[in-house]
């Protein structure tokens, strides 16, 4: 692989400079890696994140969601920290997870949401009184803000429906099958990364 | 009670030897289907991938307006037309990720059928949000994933809560720390819900139920209901 180098190494920014130039423009002439002009992006460092794609939505649609596949080729662990897009495309971005509470739970603590996060929770005004118990097999589906979406050495990261997911806050507009837009992924050790996504029915 | 099921797909079946070999397939599959819920439910019927409820949940007698241009706000019965199914699934359009997930998979699951048997599915959206979704935005929202559905909005709570309960709907609004509090949204259960034309739940699909299997689902219930 022409193609493979270290992000991580940017603290010798300075001296590799030049170095880093040539790479980048090498970079771009190796194109995607999935070899099917899909959505795609980032095939030259540790990362690689593919499949990436935002679910269509309607001009009267608020929020929307981003999703991808990231594949951490390194022998350290990684995480997605950080994410961004064009104005054009919504006002602001979060990493969220949804998580399923208890079957036909209901009630309004965090007990067992895990603790990794600040967001979960707050004033919570239920809707759900004595229903508990009853929903066999569909239970609550909760969305929480995460600060981190960890991507393990050697292994594969899946931003999919029902769970991590990269949300899209106040829609500018339509998101029409088939248009792209650029987004922008900010890793904790392999920096930053470019990458389009592709929006699908 | 939700008959048996047998030979459903018999016609496509000549050969008796590949009766056997289906008839031993299923005897083989069924041990498989295992327990995977809490009380009150057990797997589906062969070949049908939702959640059967015994006794099933009866949601007849709810009554919702239907905002969408097809219901010009008249009360809509949670029960299918006759020879029918109607298929229910409680939401919110600031939902991000699941209900649009869901949404999605059932239109594409319609869209597979041929249309005569489309036209015997009708397809209700309830929100659960009508403070935010606006008539308009209830029916935008939903059309935009599915074709003549029905958006199924009201402001009286207690109409609301009626509803929810009958289907066992949970849903809990939630605020987050430190953003704007207009900014809520809710954990709520994602099932939906295919109701036959006496007004009974007949079958619930988890959230996460794919396409293929709603519409393998939709054919086979159709056949048992036509």
């Amino acid at each position: 692989m022409p193609c493979t180098s270290r992000i991580s190494t940017r603290r010798h920014l300075a001296a590799l400079a030049p170095v880093l130039a040539a790479l980048v423009l090498v970079a771009g002439a190796c194109g995607s890696d999935s070899g099917s002009g899909e959505a795609s992006g980032g095939g030259e460092g540790p990362i690689r994140v593919t499949d990436v794609w935002a679910r269509t939505s309607p001009m009267e649609a608020t929020n929307g969601a981003v999703y991808a596949r990231i594949r951490n080729t390194s022998d350290r662990p990684d995480a997605l920290v950080g994410a961004s897009v064009p104005s054009s495309v919504s006002a602001r971005v979060e990493l969220h997870e949804t998580v399923m509470t208890d079957a036909g739970d209901g009630d309004t603590t965090d007990e067992g949401m895990g603790g990794d996060t600040h967001g979960s929770g707050g004033t919570d005004d239920t809707m759900g009184d004595g229903m508990g118990g009853d929903t066999h097999g569909s239970g609550g589906m909760r969305m929480r803000p995460v600060d981190r979406i960890p991507v393990p050495a050697g292994g594969v990261r899946l931003l999919k429906p029902g769970d991590y997911h990269i949300m899209l806050i106040d829609l500018a507009g339509e998101l029409k099958v088939g248009d792209t837009f650029p987004v922008t992924l900010r890793f904790e050790r392999a920096g930053t990364l470019k990458v389009t996504a592709e929006v699908r029915r | 009670m939700m008959p048996a099921f047998p030979g459903s797909r018999a016609p496509l079946i000549r050969a008796p030897v590949a009766l056997v070999a289906v008839l031993a397939a299923v005897l083989v599959t069924l041990p498989a289907c295992g327990s995977t819920s809490t009380g009150g439910s057990r797997p589906a019927d062969r070949g049908l991938t939702g959640v059967v409820r015994r006794p099933p949940l009866e949601v007849g007698a709810v009554r919702l307006p239907d905002v969408s241009s097809e219901g010009a706000g008249s009360l809509m019965a949670m029960r299918a037309r006759p020879g029918g199914l109607l298929v229910v699934y409680f939401g919110f359009t600031h939902c991000p990720d699941v209900c649009p997930t869901t949404l999605s998979d059932l239109g594409r699951a319609l869209d597979r059928l041929e249309p005569s048997q489309r036209r015997r599915v009708r397809v209700a959206f309830v929100t659960v949000d009508p403070e935010r979704d606006s008539a308009r935005v209830m029916h935008a929202y939903l059309r935009h994933f599915v074709q003549g559905g029905h958006a199924l909005r009201t402001e009286d709570p207690a109409q609301l809560t009626a509803a929810r309960e009958a289907f066992r709907v949970t849903a809990t609004r939630i605020t987050y720390p430190g953003q704007d509090p207009a900014a809520y949204g809710f954990e709520h259960s994602a099932a939906t819900y295919v109701v036959d034309a006496a007004g009974r739940v007949i079958l619930e699909w988890p959230f996460g139920t794919r396409p293929s299997d709603m519409e393998a689902d939709l054919r086979a219930l159709l056949q048992r209901v036509g």
